[in-house]
This record gives C-alpha cells, structure tokens and sequence, in this order.
C-alpha cells in the first residue's frame, strides 16, 4: 500500500507528466486527491481516478456515470453496452457497481508497481472513463 | 510532426513482391509510390494518387499507411470506399499486405499473428459507423460511399425511425434539431448531429474519388457529398450543432481517373473536405497554371510493357474495335441477312420517331435508349431499390422517362407484334453477332467481360449463350460418349429440355409486367449469401446433369459426384485422397511391417495397436453402425501417422509424422479402445490407391498438375502440397473437368441408368488408371480446352489463385479447406450474369481457368473486383457515357499481372490477338453509331487532358443530339485510338522520394522480439506452476490451456491430486496496445457461455457474482443470428522483458481462470470443456 502511495506522490509531482512513450501525449497535470489522484488533459477535461486496494491487488476506479445517469439511460442499455466496450478496448473494466454507478477500473497486484507502469494505467483508465461520460452525456470531446 | 522518410528506410519496410502480386518493376514503382505520398502528406493536406487503372493503388495507399502508422502507432484511418464489395476488398488487401508485403513483426503494423496489430471495422451504414464508434473509437473504419445517400421515402414516420436510432446511440442529442419539414434539411441534421461521435482520423482515403467530382454544395448538389462533407466537419455547420468539429488531418484520394474535362473537376473533390485550391477554378489562370499546380499534390505512372524490347502503354497494347465488328477487327458490324436489316430500319424508324418529337428534341442519353441493346419487350420494372432500374448508373440523368429509355414503349410494342406474327421473338443482330463470337470460348475455354447497360440484357445475353453452350456441350458430349450410350443421352437431353421449357413458360406465367424486382432481387441476394446446398438448376445443360442432385432415374455427371465420389461407402470415396502413410514411408508391399520396424513393435503389436487406436478415431469421426470406407481410410492413416509421431526410432520420420498429424488432423490424445473384431484391418487401408499416389509414379503428369512442393521447411512443404491436392480436387470435381472423369465412367458403365454401378465390375482403381492415361493424352493437345486444360492451369498459378481468390489460406486449417475451396467452386456455371448486386462466388470463379467463361454484368462490376487473372478480353456491349467508367470496365481485366500482360512478355512474336481485347460491338448507320463517337470523342480528350495538355472546352453533355450529330459528323471528330506512347507529366519527383535523409528506423521489432523471447519463459512457468492441458495449437506468442479447477474454485498446483475438478479454457497471448509507442499488453481471455440479449435476468445476477469478486473484465460479443452475447472474461497486463515478473502473469492467469469458472457456475451450473470452445478461442489472438 506504501509502495502506491509513493508512487502516486511521484507521479504528482511530475509536471506535464506522461508516460514517455505515449502518443498523442494527453496527460497535462497530475494532483493528489483524497483516496486517489485527478488527472488533468489536453483539452483541458479532468478525470478523478480513486484506489482500492484488495488482498494483495490495487484497484483504480472511476467514475463515469452516477447512479441517476445510469437509471435516466436505463441498466438494461449499460450493462450490456459496458460489456460490449470491454470487449473492444483495452486494460479497463467498465461495470455498475453496488452503488448502481458505471465505473471504469483497473485492477494489478502491487508488489510488482511501478511509477511508469501506473501511469500507464491511470492515464488509460482516466481518459477511457471520459471518453464513454461523453458518448453517454454529451459533456467533453470526442478523441 | 511527420517527418519524411527516405527510399531506403521505406525499402526496409515494404516489399511489394512479396505474396506474388507484383512483378520487380511494378513492385519498385509501388514502394516509390507509398513513399512519395507519404513524404507528400507530410506537408500537405490532400494528395492524390491518380496511377493508371490496374497498378495497384489500393497497395501503394496500404503502404503509405503503414510507413505512417510503423512511426505513428496511434494513427487512425477512415477508409471510404465506393460500395460494399470494394470495402471487402479493402478488408482483404488490407490483411494480404500486412501478412505478405509488411516485412517486419512491430506490433504497429503486423501483430505476432501476421494479421493487422490495429483494429478494422467495416462499417454497413452511417448508424453502424456511429454504433462502432461508440464501442471502440480507436481503430480504423472503412464505410461505403452508398452509405450517404441513405434514402428517405417521402413517409416521414421513416425518417422518425432513423431519428430514434441515432438518439438511441447518442442519448443527450435534442429530439428537436430534426425537423421533419424537409427531407434534405433532415438529412444534413443528420450527418451533422453524427459528427459529435466521428473520432478524430489522422488520415482520410476516399477510394474512387472521382465520384465525388460534382463537390459539396451546402444546399442542393448530390445529397452525398453534403453529408460527408458534415460528417467530417470539413464545412461550417449550417445551424448549432453541439461539439460539431472538424475530425480529420489529411485526406488521401484515390482514383485512375480524377478529372475528365476540367480542372475545375479536382477542386470539387478538394473542396469537399474543405481543401479546395483557388487557382484550380480562377478563370483568370491558364491551365497551363493549372496542371503546374496539380503537379504539386497528384501522383500519376503509367502502365508500361515491354513487348519485344519496345515499351508500350496502354493505349498501345490495348486493341480497340472501334468499327463496331466483333469478329474481323475493324470491320463493322454485319447484319446477317436482309430480314435483320428490315427489322433494324423499321426499329430506326420508330426510334427516329421518338427522338423526333417536340419532348426529346433529336436527343437521348448515351447508352440509355433500350433498342441499343435488346428488342426484347423491357418490364416496367417496379422497385423502391434506386439501383434496380431499366439500366445501370441511372443517376446519369434524374428523368424518369430517361431511366427507362425513351423507345422502351415503342421497342415493346413492335416486340409483341412480332411474336404474335411470326411467334419468335424479335432477332436482334449486334446480341446475336457478340453471343454467337463468344460461343468459340466454350472450346478455347477463353475468358471475356460483358458489360451491359440495360439490366434486362444480362439475362437475354446470358441465355442466348447458354443456348449456345448446350449445343457445344451435347456435340462434345455425343463425340466422347460411347455410340451405345447415345441413345439414352438423347433421351436425356430432350428431357432436360422438357424440363426448362416447363420452368421458363412457368416463370413467365408468373410474372407480371409489374412485377416486383425488389423482392425477386431480395430472394436472389438472399440465396447467394447463404451457403445453401447446389440443388443443380435448369439454366444449361451442365447445372442440370453434373451438378446438385441432378435428373432421377439417370446415372448424371451429379449422381457419380454425390453418391460415388461423396459417399463414405463407395469404393470410390478415396479417389481423390491422399495415403499420407505412403507419401511418408514410400510404397510398400506391407506398411504395417514398416511402422511396426519404426516403433519397435512386432508386427501383430503394431497391427493391435493401429486397430485400437483407428478405431477410436473412427468412432470420433462417424455415427455410423458400418465401417465404411472413407472413415476408416482416414481413421487408419491418423492412427499410423500418430503411432509414428509418438514412436517412431527415425527422427525425420517422426518429426514429418508430426506436422503431418497436426496439421491435417488436429492433435488429439491418443485414446485406445476395443475394436470389435469386425473391424477392418488396417492394410487395405494403408495400401489404398489413390488418384495422389498414382499420379506419382507419372512425373511428367505431376508435374503439370501438382507439381511437388520443396521447402526447407517440412511444415510448409506440406501444407503447400496439401493446398494444391484439395484446390485440384475441387476443381477436378466441381468444373468442367468433371466432364471427363463422368464420361470415362460410363462409356466403361456402358449404361446411363441409375444404379448401373452398383451391376458393374469396373472399379476405382480402374477410374484412376483410365483418368490418369486421358489427362496424359489430353497434356499432349494442350490447346484444346478439357481436363487437363484446367487443371494444369490451375497448378501452373497456383501462388496467383491463391493471392486473388484465398488471401488468409496460411492462416487456415487444412481441415477447413475442402469446405473453403468446394465453397468457392460450387455451382459452376460457363455462363455468369449480374446486376443488382455482387455474386461474390462468380466474381470468384472468374478470377480463376475454368467456368465462368463469360461474365455478363452491368456496372456492379465496374469498380474494385479484379477479373484480369485469366481473361484479357472487355466487350461494352452497352456503353457507359464518360471514358473514366469505360476505363474502370476496362481495368478489370488490365492490372498488374493481367493474363494480357504475362501473355505478351512470355511471347516472342506477338500478334494482335495476344494483345488486350476491347471491343465496342454497335451497328453503324443506326444512331447508335452516333453514341459511340461521342464517346470515342470523349475517350480521346480524356487521354490528350491527362497525358499532354488540354485541348478546348469539352462538353460536360450525356445527351447525343442526332440532329446536329448526323451534319458535323465525321470529319471534325476525333474518334481513331490514339496509338503514339503517353508520357505522363505527374510522375514521382526525384525530391518526394528524399533518397539522401538518413535511415529512420524504430526499436519495435527489437522489442517484439523480446517479448516473444521472454513469452516462452511465462508459459515454461505456467507449466511448472499449474496442473494443465496444453493444446497443440499454441505457438510463440499465443498459448491455449485448459486449467483444472478445484473446489475452492482456484487452479490446481502441479503435482496436487486431480479429483472432481472443473476444467476452465483459455488462452494468453501477446498484443499490441496500438494506441501508445509500440507497448505490448499480455491478454488472457477465457470464454464463460451465453446469454440471450434480452436476458436482463441473467445479466444482472453475472453482474451480481462479478461485483463480488471484481475480478477481470466481463466482456460480450454479439451475436446477431442468435440474438445472443458470448460472454468471457479478459484481463490485461503490460508486458515487458525486463519489468513483467513470471508470478505476476501467474497471477492474471489464475484470477481469469477463478472468475471466468465463477461466472459460469452462475450463469449456466455446468463445466464447459475446450472442445466447446476450441473454435473461438483459437481465434481471439487474431482480434485486431
């Protein structure tokens, strides 16, 4: 758990910070937030990825509908919509959760954790999770 | 930033040799090309590949895509192509390129697999595009071009309809920015409200751009264009549309032909995406100016052969008939008698009449008046389907009375009049002079493509030369057969004649005049995409006799295939086997002595142990209380080859055995049984004469018909020489080859009765002999069209077929192939026709010696079907109105290893027949006469406009006007082809190629190495790890398993006790993570069951045990047909060498494994082996 912990505090404190490799670089800034981190992009749309750590895993979460936008939308349409985009895409997992609400998550054990291979997940995860909150709400842009 | 990269960079990329689709110039010509229109886009935002039909710009655009994406992982490309067939054409080349010309494994190009590393999805309308969008944006698209001229029908409930699919998709999008006041407001709302979803493409390809030449106009102007140009956002929004964007970089357009008149023409197709260059369309600027400018952003080569050391262009190896004739070059054509000459002046007259009157003032479209074609009565055709209309392309003119051709009323009436008189119907001289020149191809077994412009020539045309073909055939068929048998066949014959008069009145009866095409075009379409069994048909002699069931009571060409060469129990079944025992051991007197010598068995243990395990095999592989013939054959050749994989002392033997186990059968465990004691021995079957080991022992003969394959590398070898064995044998029972083999049969049978076999002592080994000896006779008279004919040419082009007509073949199982080829050779007919939509099994058998010979068709085939593999002649028959659609018919058969040009380069003394054939069959003194040099006219321009220099304004008019025509003509036309060598002012300059940049190159390959390198350590950890069942299918970068569960629901260890365990398939393999620099993700999916789409119940209790767990991804693939998802469970991991640890990846097996077991407790309460999903899942490392 320390071991995230410090990684997370690593990446914050890069500045425009981004995996190195990745390209179209979209990640300008990253910041701390309780339970996780909010990631800041090019366009300017921030995305707060929260941890929950699980036995000897670590998983990211985030949000992209709220409950009242799964319902307005309707389950039946979500779930399988969310299932069929998993099957599409790569790394993240989009679910409803106990609390009724479409997240996106990643999960790795944290033994192995490193900064790069973090942020490598957290950008993935953040930037996924905001590109289906626009599809389904109309608020963002389109990559 | 791009940056341009140099010839040798690019060089060490591409090879377009490779896969046999280019020959060494054409394929540096290519490279050159891909290059320049990179280096090209680096800087500019639209460029244009203009190459000569045939050239293969669809390649050279491949490549220009791959150099990007190699350096630029993350691009994304939206492919436009003109109509569905030619996005599967995209789809195919795509993948041939990527496996055969893409020469490194860097995992932005080519994945492990050889497939695509990025993700294709082929789009079937606007909706499905937004529909795929919104599943995965980050991949490439290719849409049709039809797809934006969806039609609305004046009923606005329809267009309610599409409104509610697209806020189905797009939820927040306001119900009230589609206004159902007007149609084409609604539909620019449409492709606008759309564009919020469209995903940023770095590059854009507009196949045949020339067809968007008549631009973008924000109102009025082709619907089309306007919606794509919406769509991509490359014009302002005419209102408020949220989020609505430009969503595009660079656009690469396509066409052989992109401007036909002026230069204004490319400024359209500019403008379309909001790139219009100014001076293209300032009347102050002289086109001299112009082309200066062109020259800038257009890359254009010619087509060159040389022909006896003299190079030529197109226009100088093409040989046009431009008098009208079709059987003397440049004569005319001949009326055949005075009655002929009669009915075309009184048809003239009437026509004259027609056009004479105040509505048509002299004048018609080019090729739409119906008396060019047919004086057969033209349905008035009914349809909804704006492509099912009187004649092809009817977007040439918006008057309905046009579309149906202004003399229809007038040619129909004399057509009834005339069979009422005289009771045949209205001869017609330019149909009769082309069927009856065409008639020679069914003993030439030459090739040729009809185009027509009336819908209806295709079946007039096609049954005239069915006619034709059944007098051929019968004459053929009464020379070969035994004078015994001619009697009986007569019979036959007047039979099958019955039979087809019956269904033609019957078909007649049952159409009205008003008939309804639409749905007879539906049931057609329907038919020809379902893999429905041959039923044989009436159309001509050879669908009836040797194909699907065929006539009761006969031993018919069908009966001898079905119930002799396809039944298991026939001595015949074996024919066309291969003893895989033998061509290993080589010929022996007694096998089992051998394999028994091999495996160190005595020869009784041997024999035991091949019953026991045949046996086995036999029972996996028939239902069936007797042991018939085929099974057990093939039920003791896998058991022999398995006991010689497993124990043979000789390690090239077993190693051999071994691929060829594998390969042809699949691995299986090796399971004993106890046969019962009557059970065959295994020697007849081991010591089984086929035609395969026959033939070898006639090595001329082999030579010629599959010639032996030798690779260093024996699992090639064999699958190579498999894949010749079952293309020869599908041709050899499916063509006109089986002819042959039927008649050598029952000239022996010495009877046509049915069950004549069963009295008979002729037997399969006997067949063989006598085939063997008449394709051997027959090698000897090459020239004449039968058997051998066919065959030869299939094995002498085999690498050819198989790059036009089978690309993913190395990828297939040889199990499949028999289905693969049969299905492509089915339903053989010598006389193929199409309109309306594309028989994609004729197209096919087209590209390939044998049926069809003649393919007569409408502009479906204009654009994207390659035909040039074995035919070298084009009959326009009806004549398209601008030269780029004649060119585009024309390049069907003219392209890069045409059967035209391998036959003029292989020549010494070439003669104009060896040249390519084009003929434009008219009657002169008709006013057709006048059509056709106005489009000879325009032809000529069309060459003068793009090869040296435009010459005077040229009329953008279809209509001939017969008035003013018949007095200018013919002193002021220029209609004689134009024979001088072009030289083309577009080429490739020296500076787009950057020769002296230095060598770009990436560390992708490296690093695909390396992990494949460090993959074999993972699955060598797995097998230490975990108790497991490896399948053999597994290979360097993908692993298939099946793990056993226990009851805590978690993998059993190595070594721990197997008890009441459930089992959990799944593979793990590596894949390109295409949106970032050349990362590589490590995925391991295992398959969980099914659940009906509207199963809302069981969806979410599976979401239930997954919210419990949290483990993985749940992931569904739709499946249409059964309305249902295939669920499995995926996990991901970056995979690298140096950071991914083996316990790590042990991990991410064993937590998809638990949850995907989990899962399916839930959803199913059953255990769910491989074997259920063996099919699938060996197909997942594939996925894009």
């Amino acid at each position: 758990v320390d071991n995230i912990q410090k990684i997370l505090h690593e990446i914050a404190g890069r500045t425009n910070s981004s995996s190195p490799k990745a390209e179209p670089r979209r990640t300008t800034a990253v910041h701390l937030i309780e339970n996780g981190v909010q990631l800041e992009f090019v366009n300017g749309r921030k995305q707060n990825v929260s941890v929950v750590y699980q036995g000897t895993h670590y998983r990211f979460v985030s949000v992209v509908l709220r409950r009242g936008g799964v319902e307005q939308i309707g389950r039946e349409k979500i779930l399988p919509l969310s299932w069929l985009r998993n099957r599409e895409i790569n790394l993240v997992a989009f679910t409803l959760d106990k609390r009724g609400r479409l997240i996106g998550s990643i999960e790795q054990p944290y033994k192995t954790a490193d900064p790069a291979e973090v942020f490598y997940y957290l950008e993935n995860l953040a930037w996924e999770c905001d590109q289906l909150e626009y599809l389904l709400r109309g608020i963002g842009d389109m990559d | 930033m791009i940056q341009p990269l140099s010839l040798d960079s690019a060089r060490a990329l591409i090879d377009f040799s490779g896969g046999g689709a280019s020959t060494d110039i054409a394929s540096e010509q290519q490279l050159e090309g891909s290059l320049a229109l990179h280096n090209l886009l680096a800087k500019k935002p639209f460029v244009y590949l203009a190459d000569e039909v045939g050239m293969g710009k669809t390649y050279v655009a491949l490549g220009t895509v791959a150099l990007f994406r190699h350096f630029h992982p993350h691009w994304r490309v939206l492919y436009i192509t003109p109509r569905e067939n030619i996005q599967q054409k995209w789809l195919k080349e795509l993948r041939n390129f990527t496996a055969n010309n893409w020469r490194v494994t860097d995992n932005c190009v080519r994945s492990f697999q050889g497939t695509p590393a990025y993700g294709i999805s082929v789009c079937h309308s606007l909706l499905d595009f937004a529909r795929e969008a919104v599943l995965n944006p980050r991949r490439d698209f290719i849409l049709r071009l039809t797809s934006f001229s969806f039609g609305l029908g004046e009923n606005t409930q329809q267009w309610v309809g599409k409104r509610e699919e697209l806020l189905d998709l797009i939820p927040w999008l306001e119900r009230s920015d589609f206004s159902l006041r007007d149609k084409e407001e609604f539909k620019t709302n449409f492709a606008c409200a759309l564009n919020a979803i469209v995903p940023h493409f770095d590059l854009v390809i507009v196949d045949e751009c020339h067809n968007l030449k008549h631009g973008f106009q924000a109102k009025g102007g082709a619907s089309r264009n306007r919606l794509l140009g919406y769509l991509l956002g490359s014009h302002d929004a005419p209102k408020q549309f949220l989020h609505y964007a430009k969503r595009f970089d660079r656009v690469l357009a396509l066409s052989a032909t992109p401007l036909e008149s002026d230069y204004r023409e490319l400024w359209n197709q500019q403008d379309i995406f909001g790139y219009g260059e100014p001076v293209l369309i300032d009347n102050e600027i002289n086109d001299a100016e112009k082309k200066k400018a062109v020259e800038q952003f257009l890359v254009r080569r010619l087509t060159q052969l040389t022909i006896n050391g003299k190079v030529h262009t197109k226009n100088m190896y093409r040989r046009e008939w431009r008098n009208g004739g079709v059987s003397v070059h440049d004569e005319p054509l001949r009326m055949a008698d005075d009655q002929q000459k009669l009915i075309v002046a009184l048809v003239q007259k009437k026509v004259a009449e027609v056009l004479g009157s105040e509505r048509f003032n002299h004048s018609f479209q080019i090729g739409m008046l119906a008396s060019f074609e047919s004086f057969l009565e033209t349905a008035k055709v009914k349809s909804h389907n704006e492509d099912d209309s009187v004649f092809d392309n009817s977007e040439q003119t918006d008057q309905d009375i046009e579309r149906e051709g202004i003399d229809t009323n007038s040619v129909n009436q004399l057509a009834r009049s005339f069979q009422q008189r005289f009771g045949k119907s209205l001869p017609h001289p330019k149909m009769d002079a082309v069927a009856e020149s065409l008639k020679s191809s069914f003993s030439t077994g030459k090739k040729s493509l009809v185009f027509v412009r009336r819908v209806k020539s295709v079946s007039e045309l096609s049954e005239k030369l069915n006619r034709h073909y059944d007098t051929w055939l019968k004459g053929y068929l009464i020379n070969q057969l035994d004078p015994k048998l001619h009697e009986e066949f007569e019979k036959a014959f007047i039979r099958y004649e019955n039979e087809r008069k019956v269904d033609q009145r019957r078909e007649l009866i049952g159409k009205s005049p008003d008939y309804d095409m639409d749905e007879e075009i539906n049931d057609l379409r329907a038919e020809l995409f379902q893999d429905k069994e041959d039923e044989g048909a009436n159309e001509n002699f050879f669908a009836w006799f040797f194909r699907g069931k065929g006539p009761k009571g006969i031993f018919s060409g069908a009966a001898f295939n079905r119930n002799r060469l396809s039944s298991e129990g026939s001595a015949y079944s074996t024919f066309f086997e291969n003893n895989y025992v033998q061509a290993l051991l080589g010929e022996t007197r007694d096998p089992i002595l051998v394999i028994a010598n091999l495996v160190s068995l005595s020869n009784n243990e041997a024999r035991a142990q091949l019953r026991a395990h045949a046996h086995s095999l036999f029972l996996q592989r028939s239902r069936q209380k007797k042991y018939q013939r085929s099974p057990v054959f093939l039920a003791y050749q896998e058991a022999a080859l398995q006991l010689l994989a497993s124990q043979s002392r000789d390690k090239d033997i077993k190693e051999r055995a071994l691929i060829m186990v594998r390969e042809r059968f699949g691995n299986k465990p090796i399971i004993g049984s106890f046969p019962p004691k009557d059970f065959p021995q295994p020697d007849s079957s081991l010591l089984e004469k086929t035609f395969f080991t026959e033939i070898i022992k006639r090595p001329t003969l082999r030579a010629c018909l599959c010639p032996e394959e030798r690779f260093d590398d024996f699992t090639t070898q064999f699958r190579r020489q498999e894949q010749r064995r079952e293309l020869l044998v599908a041709a050899a029972r499916l063509g006109q080859p089986f002819v042959d083999l039927w008649i050598l049969m029952v000239n022996r049978l010495e009877s046509l009765s049915a069950g004549v076999q069963e009295r008979s002592e002729y037997r399969s080994k006997e067949l063989l002999d006598d085939y063997l000896n008449l394709l051997e006779q027959q090698s000897q008279r090459p020239d004449e069209y039968r058997a051998f004919r066919e065959l030869n040419e299939i094995a002498n082009h085999f690498d050819l077929i198989l790059a036009v007509n089978f690309p993913t073949i190395q990828q297939e199982s040889l199990k499949k192939l028999p289905h693969l080829f049969g299905r492509a050779l089915a339903r053989q007919t010598p006389v193929g026709g199409m309109s309306g939509g594309i028989n994609k099994s004729l197209v096919q058998q087209f590209r390939m010696p044998g049926y069809p010979l003649i393919l007569v068709t409408t502009d479906v085939l204009q654009e994207g079907e390659d035909l040039h593999t074995f035919c070298s002649q084009v009959i326009h028959y009806g004549i398209a109105w601008t030269p780029s659609a004649l060119e585009q018919r024309t390049g069907r058969v003219d392209r890069i290893r045409s059967l035209a040009s391998r036959r003029l380069q292989q020549t010494q003394n070439v003669t104009d027949d060896d040249l390519l054939q084009v003929f434009y069959p008219h009657l002169n003194e008709t006013v057709e006469r006048l059509q056709v040099e106005r489009v000879y006219e325009r032809m000529n321009r069309f060459i003068r406009l793009m090869h040296h220099q435009l010459i005077g304004d040229i009329s953008e008019d279809s209509y001939v006007n017969t008035k003013q025509d018949m007095i200018v003509r013919p002193l002021t036309r220029d209609i004689v082809p134009i024979r001088e060598r072009l030289q083309t002012p577009f080429d490739v300059k020296d500076e787009w190629l950057c020769k002296d940049l230095p060598f770009a190159s990436t560390d992708a390959v490296q690093r695909s190495n390396e992990a494949i390198l460090h993959f074999q350590r993972v699955v060598d950890y797995l097998e230490d790890k975990f108790e497991l069942l490896t399948e053999p299918s597994s290979n360097t970068w993908s692993y298939f398993v099946t793990l056993f569960m226990n009851r805590s629901g978690l993998p059993v260890l190595k070594g721990q006790r197997l008890q009441e365990l459930r089992h959990q398939p799944l593979t793990l393999f590596l894949r390109a993570a295409i949106s970032d620099h050349g990362s590589i993700l490590l995925r391991c999916v295992s398959p969980v069951g099914q659940v009906a789409w509207n199963d809302l119940y069981h969806m979410e209790r599976i979401n239930l045990v997954h919210q419990q767990i949290h483990i993985g991804r749940i992931c569904a693939i739709s499946d249409a047909k059964k309305r249902t998802y295939d669920l499995t469970i995926e996990l991901d991991m970056l995979f690298h060498p140096d950071t991914t640890q083996l316990e790590e990846v042990a991990d991410l097996v064993e937590r998809t494994a638990s949850s995907a077991d989990r899962i399916e407790q839930t959803l199913l309460g059953i255990d769910q082996p491989m074997d259920k999903f063996r099919i699938d899942l060996l197909e997942e490392p594939k996925r894009g």
